[in-house]
């Protein structure tokens, strides 16, 4: 950086070009900044960039608003479409979330088939139950990362991978898992209970099927809304999230608005409430009724939980995608 | 050790010319204004910098200038030592929350405001900055981040940050200097 602007006087501080810069910005540190200053008093050189510098970035300082460019130029590098390249398309924290919430909603699904033979199946319980847990977590990440990489080139079929890689998912885990479990109905009821082996293929089914609807088809239209906003396409992205007449979707792309997820969500809630209170009253009493009480019940709030987080996370994306189409329309008006 | 300035100055006060307090704040207010600035609050800048101009002149009456340094130095010296009481008497923690941001809204109410041309002439500058850096200085600058906040919103490394920020004041000098309107008016 040095020796590319010329001090109108000689001076021999080192490094001087950056020592103002840092001493204007107050980044030095105190010994430096006080050592320095000692050198300003005698080098009207250096005195003279400080003050100049000093009006520039006060004007900066004091400006009550940005111009639109400044703005647009700030959102282009710290925005929702700016992300798309980092780790996890800047997600990271609900990749990881959602993928745990599912992984232990999988987990909760294996231990309530064999609760009512608990004492049989405790090992089961305490080590495939964890492995299960741990092997879904990753695969449901590595799942949302294939569609991130697809997307990230360009391609279309980013949602067509990761809906795949959970179906491989769910039907290994069921290959791998249902050999352990009991192939009679294990939940002592009024009415005839499924086999163990056929309730748990029906909860995977369950869980993945929602974890499609709440996860992977919200996750890939951000992921594509993103990138069409860093091309610069954000007006058909703003077409699209107002909902606008000549709204022109992504290809292969699903948009299901936040608010129908949510009544999805409450709806689906309430018939599973309805369906387990009615199981629960068919329930016969043993010791492990308890326990099998205990985790359908997490599993409810587990699925509850992945619902609504997917949909608070989809909602705050897309309105932040929506905040960053508007900035850019301010910038392009005002250099109309 | 002494320039000539100096000593004219200090012979001045000595003699009791009438201009002579007036010529020691001058000189030296800029600089002490300047060095004061985020280290303590602004309604306490300019008590502090009257304290060390009073100080520095009743002392430079009274002969206790010991000519080991220039004025300058003899002066912020008394300057350093009216901030640490400051900071004994007010407490060091409150005077590390200061942030260059209040005291820019300060100045504004206390119609301290910079020079209007210059603010006209900033987007035109920021404007050949590369985004990346333009928008780490607006952060900066303008919303008041800090480093580590700026590089957490960029995904950066704090130490990347702080490099772009020094570069993007750097080429924002180099090209003030280049387009200055004084040069340009003549």
């Amino acid at each position: 950086m040095s020796g590319r602007i010329e001090m109108s006087d000689n001076c021999n501080w080192p490094n001087a070009h950056d020592q103002i810069a840092q001493y204007c910005l107050g980044e030095s540190p105190e010994h430096v900044r006080s050592g320095f200053e000692d050198h300003l008093v005698s080098c009207p050189s250096c005195w003279q960039e400080v003050r100049r510098l000093d009006t520039l970035l006060d004007s900066l300082r004091q400006q009550r608003e940005l111009s639109p460019r400044l703005q647009s130029d700030v959102v282009a590098e710290i925005g929702l479409s700016s992300r798309l390249f980092r780790q996890n398309g800047g997600h990271t924290l609900h990749v990881w979330a959602a993928s745990a919430l599912h992984a232990a909603m999988i987990a909760a699904s294996a231990v309530m088939e064999v609760a009512y033979v608990f004492d049989e199946y405790e090992t089961f319980v305490f080590t495939v139950a964890p492995l299960l847990f741990c092997m879904v977590l990753v695969s449901t990440v590595l799942a949302l990362r294939a569609d991130l990489r697809v997307t990230r080139t360009g391609r279309q079929w980013g949602l067509a991978a990761s809906v795949s890689m959970l179906i491989l998912i769910t039907l290994l885990n069921y290959a791998a898992v249902h050999r352990f479990l009991p192939n009679y109905p294990v939940t002592q009821a009024t009415f005839q209970t499924w086999t163990a082996q056929a309730a748990y293929l029906k909860g995977l089914v369950y869980c993945a099927s929602f974890t499609v609807v709440f996860l992977l088809v919200p996750f890939h239209l951000v992921l594509r809304l993103q990138r069409e906003v860093a091309r610069g396409r954000w007006s058909d992205v703003w077409e699209v999230l107002v909902g606008g007449r000549h709204a022109v979707r992504p290809p292969w792309t699903v948009h299901v608005r936040p608010t129908v997820l949510t009544i999805l969500l409450g709806v689906g809630a309430l018939y599973s409430l309805l369906s387990t209170a009615h199981l629960l009253e068919a329930l016969k009493l043993t010791v492990h009724t308890n326990l099998f009480i205990h985790v359908i019940q997490i599993r409810w709030l587990l699925f509850l939980c992945l619902g609504g987080l997917c949909n608070w996370w989809y909602a705050s994306a897309l309105n932040e995608l929506k905040r960053e189409c508007r900035v850019y329309e301010a910038a392009t008006s005002a250099g109309r | 050790m002494l320039s000539d300035e100096d000593r004219e100055l200090i012979s001045a006060i000595q003699d009791g010319a009438e201009d002579a307090a007036e010529r020691l704040y001058l000189r030296f207010r800029p600089y002490l204004t300047r060095f004061v600035r985020g280290r303590v609050p602004v309604t306490d800048e300019d008590d502090l910098v009257q304290e060390t101009l009073m100080t520095a002149f009743r002392k430079l009456q009274a002969n206790e200038f010991l000519e080991k340094s220039s004025i300058g130095t003899w002066v912020i010296g008394i300057l350093r030592n009216k901030l640490l009481s400051w900071h004994d008497h007010k407490g060091r923690e409150q005077a590390t929350l200061i942030s260059l941001k209040s005291s820019a809204l300060e100045r504004i109410a206390d119609g301290r405001c910079p020079d209007p041309l210059a603010s006209l002439h900033l987007d035109e500058l920021l404007a050949q900055l590369p985004r990346s850096h333009r928008a780490v200085m607006v952060l900066r600058i303008h919303n008041d981040c800090s480093t580590e906040q700026i590089a957490k919103m960029l995904g950066k490394p704090p130490g990347t940050v702080g490099r772009m920020l020094v570069e993007a004041t750097v080429k924002l000098r180099m090209l003030s200097l280049k387009n200055r309107p004084d040069k340009s008016n003549s």
